[in-house]
């Protein structure tokens, strides 16, 4: 047997990110639970680095953040074994998933207790009328997948993972025309379910 | 109606956007064909498509508030309200904080931008700053930093306007100027009497700390953010529902803003301690090192600050560090060495820091002015106000109270000591010389050593939740030590009283006595009389004696060993301290109380002399003391004391040790007798648990626990449980320690009350009855025990209509109450109070008034206003001032007991009616007959 060198705890971890990341994608709520504060810890050092070296004036890409994230957590060649379209769509539903699980977290948190201070990079925070909104657009589109469940997944694509139509369209294997249309249809949708006054199927 | 399919919808939004406008209505119009539904619905999301809605902000409001926070609020060069950001100074807690200058070329004029951390409510800060900025506009000091205005940025980040202060934080400052201990509390009087300043003007800072404390290139001092954090903190919510969100920074938090208690001007006294402890050591007095808010809670509220003298040393004890610097380099930055830092800090500067530290707000410095005051005193070469934290100020009320009992019972101590101390050093030096057989034993030594840790770790205080020992190791143990080590009884005497030691801690009394015993004989055959190896062997075998409640025989043990170790080793020696404990134990377990407190008190004062006040022994004698003065009445003293014991062990000791759980068993003794039972219970129960899984289930401690539970429980209403509870109590004493020991008859006492309160009054009796026969072969003659044994069982005669048996024994309780217990106490008026009710009973009103009077006195003064037990003295009192014709003074009291009675027990309860019976009497023999008939109306029938 070979001296099995430098099969470290990095490789191991990212097995199991994979791992996690299969069973998730087949519903594994499970594996979500654990993913969720993963992905969200890597999103932030990504981001932050971005910011150190973003001249003034520029916004994030947040289409490669998101991708990026994944690529770090999953390492670059293990992609190619679930499948690089099927991928990159099922990180836009996570990432909808860490970001709702977020807001909600934040919600309870401010239902009370001492505020102890900390170091302002320790914390990321949501602005608490964003979080409200964020999880009432979450429940939005759980009404909108009974209604399609396709337009659900462009949403989170475009939505939750900035990707644009021609993105959206690899990922979910469709045409980009279908994507324009369900987009389209499904931000008017949503847009009308968030209205203060608005009447929702 | 059916909602429309969503197919059908979408065919017909993408085919309606892709006509212009206008036509839009009218294809709707064709395509629907009379489905008004399907048109409603397509023509709502055409609508919803033609204007921007939330999803369209919360795309980037969420990316924004996902990486927003760790983004710069504001670029130099932008123009924030009236400013133009010049540069990043800092970025903190907070939020970051920018230099900007105020460019409307009428004047020039730095500012500090503060902005916030987002997440605050921007309409409630601005309303809150509306309210705040005059009284903080018209904070204006020199060394105070002026807060000028506040906005929101067009990012929406809220900020400050301060004045622009170029400065260190103060404690960088000190550093990088390598200023001296007299230049620093000079700078530090600066700072007092800036903040002192601020609360004339009834400002608190609340969030003082050194990054808020600069100090600029001239030496000028500047504090920032007076005010601040009171402006961030969120309002409380109403009705207490929900504690404040508090803005505080953990390592100078004072245990009021952890716990949310109300903020005062002592909450920046206590600050300022922390900043000056920081400033004489470079540490702080706490390790915060969690962020979990119990855990935090735990450092600042329970552990005790080290003294500052104490904590510049290498390594740096255990939970003081805050600071990786050595002690050498922190010495270096005030221009002096370790040992001369240490001794410029022992003494006032530890008392002035203790003082501003303290746990109570009311017990430190009121303002930040007085602690200024006796930092320059000090610096003046004047006594400062401070006092030690010490037994003095601890027993003070104690001693206010028992000014005489205590000034004899203290100078027997001391003369005591004073005369050892003259007498027995010369011993010492000679002692210390001679003997081969010390030889021996030094020989012996690794192998004693072993042996001793081997045995050792039997001791369930050392081993927790070990299997407990090995009984079987210690015999066979035991029997080797006498045979196999036969030629060496230097080591034989050490080994036996290890065993023995062990044997002592687990209960098994005999076995430890003989083996204690048999050391204490080869140790003085082999070390001669005045070995401190000796005064350990007599030591513990005076304790084993103690323990079997034989204090004669070990009282001249006791005495020995303090004679000896105190020659030998110097008064300053723990050793002497603990000696001086154990006949503190000795009186106390013998019921002299006064001498007792006298002899645990001046332990406690030897250990604080020699600094030696954080030790598990110092926690020991001071428990010691609590449990005196708890027995003398002084609950509130004894509380604190047992709050501060139970502080040092947790601090020192692990969770579920046995002396942890002691402590927690004696602190809700204190609390039963202030009449919390449910807090007593709660540690009771964690105390019982403990034992149980340290000791085992057959122990003495988990007997005494049960005990004590089951008072507790009985208390809140549960019989059935206490009665359990005494009854497993009772068979695990009498199996553990036989039946003739007074614990045994504490638990027969308890179930005797329990079958009292049911009615049961033969049991009840039976059971005092044996527990009075235990007691008085057990306790000396004017044991207090005594006293209670004999009220019990006076109060059941009572009952019985037994009124001579019953006059008998609380006369004898009384007699010892008198002797035992100063006038005022709670003890005393009820035993007057009984007696008197049984020689009003028996129709002997002159004998009876003067002791209902007194204990009604003594009751009024210490119970609770409204407790029934006032109304049945005054009931019984009025009864009696009738008989004697004083009807005056009977009807003030028959009124009031009337009164009492009928809220405590209700107009029908039988007391309650044989006072109404007195007032229709006293009414009618007035010939009041109004008052008479309406007092007779309250009689229920049958009564006369």
């Amino acid at each position: 047997m070979p001296p099995r060198a430098h099969t470290g705890s990095r490789m191991e971890s990212q097995t199991d990110v994979t791992a996690l990341l299969q069973a998730a994608s087949r519903g594994d709520r499970g594996a979500l639970d654990t993913l969720v504060p993963l992905i969200y810890d890597q999103l932030r050092r990504i981001a932050r680095r971005e910011l150190a070296k973003e001249r003034p004036g520029h916004t994030l890409d947040t289409t490669a953040l998101v991708h990026e994230t994944y690529l770090k957590l999953v390492g670059l060649e293990r992609v190619e074994f679930v499948g690089r379209a099927q991928f990159f769509a099922f990180s836009a539903r996570l990432m909808r998933q860490v970001l709702v699980d977020h807001a909600k977290r934040k919600r309870a948190q401010k239902r009370g207790g001492h505020r102890v201070q900390v170091p302002l990079d320790e914390i990321v925070q949501l602005p608490g009328t964003h979080a409200e909104e964020l999880i009432a657009l979450d429940d939005a589109l759980q009404r909108l997948e009974t209604h399609s469940e396709r337009s659900a997944r462009v949403v989170e694509c475009r939505f939750f993972a900035g990707m644009s139509i021609e993105e959206t369209a690899t990922a979910l294997d469709v045409s980009p025309a279908t994507v324009k249309r369900d987009w389209e249809l499904a931000r008017a949708w949503l847009n009308r379910a968030l209205m203060p006054e608005g009447d929702s199927t | 109606m059916t909602s429309p399919r969503w197919e059908d919808v979408q065919t017909l939004f993408a085919a309606a956007l892709e006509r212009p406008p206008a036509e839009r209505d009218a294809f709707l119009d064709a395509a629907c064909a009379g489905d008004a539904a399907l048109r409603a619905e397509v023509a709502s999301l055409l609508a919803a498509h033609a204007t921007e809605g939330p999803v369209d902000h919360l795309a980037d409001a969420v990316i924004d508030g996902l990486v927003g926070p760790l983004r710069d609020p504001v670029e130099p060069g932008d123009r924030i309200g009236r400013y133009r950001v010049v540069r990043q100074v800092a970025r903190g807690g907070m939020g970051a904080v920018y230099l900007a200058e105020r460019d409307d070329r009428q004047f020039q004029q730095r500012v500090a931008l503060k902005f916030l951390r987002p997440g605050y409510d921007h309409e409630e800060l601005r309303r809150r700053f509306a309210t705040e900025r005059r009284i903080l506009g018209q904070l204006t000091h020199p060394s105070i930093a002026r807060l000028l205005d506040a906005g929101v940025s067009p990012r929406g980040l809220p900020y400050l306007v301060m004045e622009f202060v170029d400065g260190a934080p103060i404690d960088r400052y000190c550093d990088e100027h390598r200023l001296g201990i007299d230049e620093r509390l000079a700078l530090f009087c600066r700072v007092s009497d800036a903040v002192q300043f601020a609360h004339q003007n009834l400002v608190v800072h609340r969030d003082l700390k050194p990054s808020n404390i600069l100090v600029d290139d001239g030496g000028a001092v500047k504090l920032l953010d007076f005010g601040i954090a009171k402006l961030l903190e969120e309002e409380a919510v109403p009705a207490g529902s929900r504690a404040p969100t508090r803005w505080m920074t953990p390592e100078y938090a004072s245990p009021e803003q952890i716990r949310g208690g109300p903020i005062t001007t002592a909450t920046d006294t206590y600050a300022l301690g922390i900043l000056l402890f920081e400033l004489l050591t470079g540490r702080r007095p706490y390790a915060i090192t969690a962020s979990s808010p119990a855990e935090i809670e735990r450092a600042v509220c329970e552990t005790e600050p080290p003294r500052p003298s104490a904590v510049v040393r290498d390594p740096p004890s255990a939970g003081t560090p805050t600071s990786t610097e050595s002690a050498e380099l922190v010495s270096a930055a005030r221009h002096t060495q370790p040992e001369r830092l240490r001794r410029r800090l022992r003494g006032d500067l530890d008392v002035i820091v203790l003082h501003a530290l303290r746990k109570e707000p009311g017990r430190r410095y009121a303002s930040a002015g007085e602690l200024a005051d006796d930092v320059r005193r000090h610096l003046a070469g004047l006594p400062v106000r401070a006092q030690p934290d010490s037994f003095r100020y601890r027993a003070g009320k104690f001693v206010r109270r028992h000014r005489v009992g205590v000034g004899a019972g203290a100078l027997v101590g001391v003369s005591l000591l004073a005369g050892t101390v003259a007498t027995a050093w010369q011993a010492g030096i000679a002692a210390r010389e001679r003997d081969q057989a010390r030889l021996e034993a030094a020989t012996a030594d690794a192998v004693s050593t072993f042996l001793t840790d081997l045995f050792a770790i039997s001791d369930p205080g050392r081993a927790l939740g070990a299997d407990p020992p090995a009984s079987q190791l210690l015999a066979t143990g035991a029997a080797r030590v006498e045979s196999e080590l036969a030629g060496q009884p230097a080591l034989q005497g050490r080994l036996l009283f290890v065993i023995g030691d062990v044997y002592r801690s687990l209960g098994r009394f005999p076995a430890a006595e003989s083996l204690l015993a048999r050391s204490a004989e080869l140790r003085r055959a082999t070390l001669g009389d005045h070995s401190p190896e000796l005064a350990e062997s007599l030591t513990g075998l005076a304790t084993v004696l103690l323990a079997q409640q034989r204090p004669d025989e070990a009282e001249p043990l006791l005495r020995e060993a303090l004679a000896t170790w105190e020659a030998a080793l110097g008064p300053a020696d723990p050793k002497v301290a603990s000696a001086v404990n154990n006949l503190g134990s000795l009186f106390h377990r013998r019921g002299l109380l006064d001498s007792a407190a006298a002899y645990y008190g001046l332990a406690v004062a030897l250990r604080e002399r020699a600094g030696h006040d954080t030790t598990l022994a110092y926690a020991t004698d001071l428990g010691n003391l609590a449990s005196v003065l708890a027995r003398q009445g002084d609950l509130d003293g004894a509380d604190s004391l047992q709050r501060h014991v139970l502080a040092i062990r947790r601090a020192r000791q692990a969770p579920n040790h046995p002396d942890v759980a002691a402590t927690l068993n004696n602190l809700a003794v204190v609390l039963y007798r202030k009449e919390d039972f449910a807090g007593a219970e709660r540690m009771l129960r964690e105390a019982l648990e403990i034992r149980r899984t340290v000791l085992g289930p057959d122990h003495p401690e988990v007997a005494q626990g049960l005990n004590n539970l089951a008072a507790a429980v009985e208390k809140q209403g549960n019989v059935a449980e206490a009665e359990r509870l005494y009854e497993e109590s009772l068979a695990l004493k009498r199996r553990l320690v036989g039946n003739a020991h007074p614990t045994v008859a504490t638990s027969l006492n308890n179930l005797g009350l329990l079958e009292q309160v049911r009615g049961n009054l033969d049991s009840a009796l039976a059971l005092f009855r044996e527990a009075l026969a235990i007691r008085r072969a057990a306790y000396p003659a004017g044991h207090p025990s005594l006293a209670t044994s004999l009220d019990n069982l006076g109060a059941v005669f009572r009952a019985r209509g037994n009124l001579g048996a019953a006059e008998g024994a609380l006369r004898e309780a009384l007699a010892l109450r008198r002797r035992l217990l100063p006038q005022d106490h709670p003890e005393l008026g009820l035993s007057a109070a009984t007696l008197g009710g049984v020689l009003a009973d028996q129709g002997r009103c002159i004998d009876a008034e003067p002791l209902l009077a007194e204990g009604l006195r003594i009751r009024v003064a210490t119970l609770p206003v409204g407790h029934p037990g006032v109304a049945a003295v005054q009931g019984d009192l009025g009864r009696c001032q009738l008989a004697l014709g004083r009807e005056v003074e009977a009807e003030q009291s028959l009124l009031a007991a009337h009164e009492g009675m009928t809220t405590a027990r209700g107009a029908d309860d039988s007391a309650t009616q044989r006072v109404t019976r007195q007032l229709v009497e006293l009414y009618a023999g007035r010939g009041d007959t109004a008052r008479a008939a309406a007092y007779r109306a309250l009689l229920v029938r049958g009564g006369s």
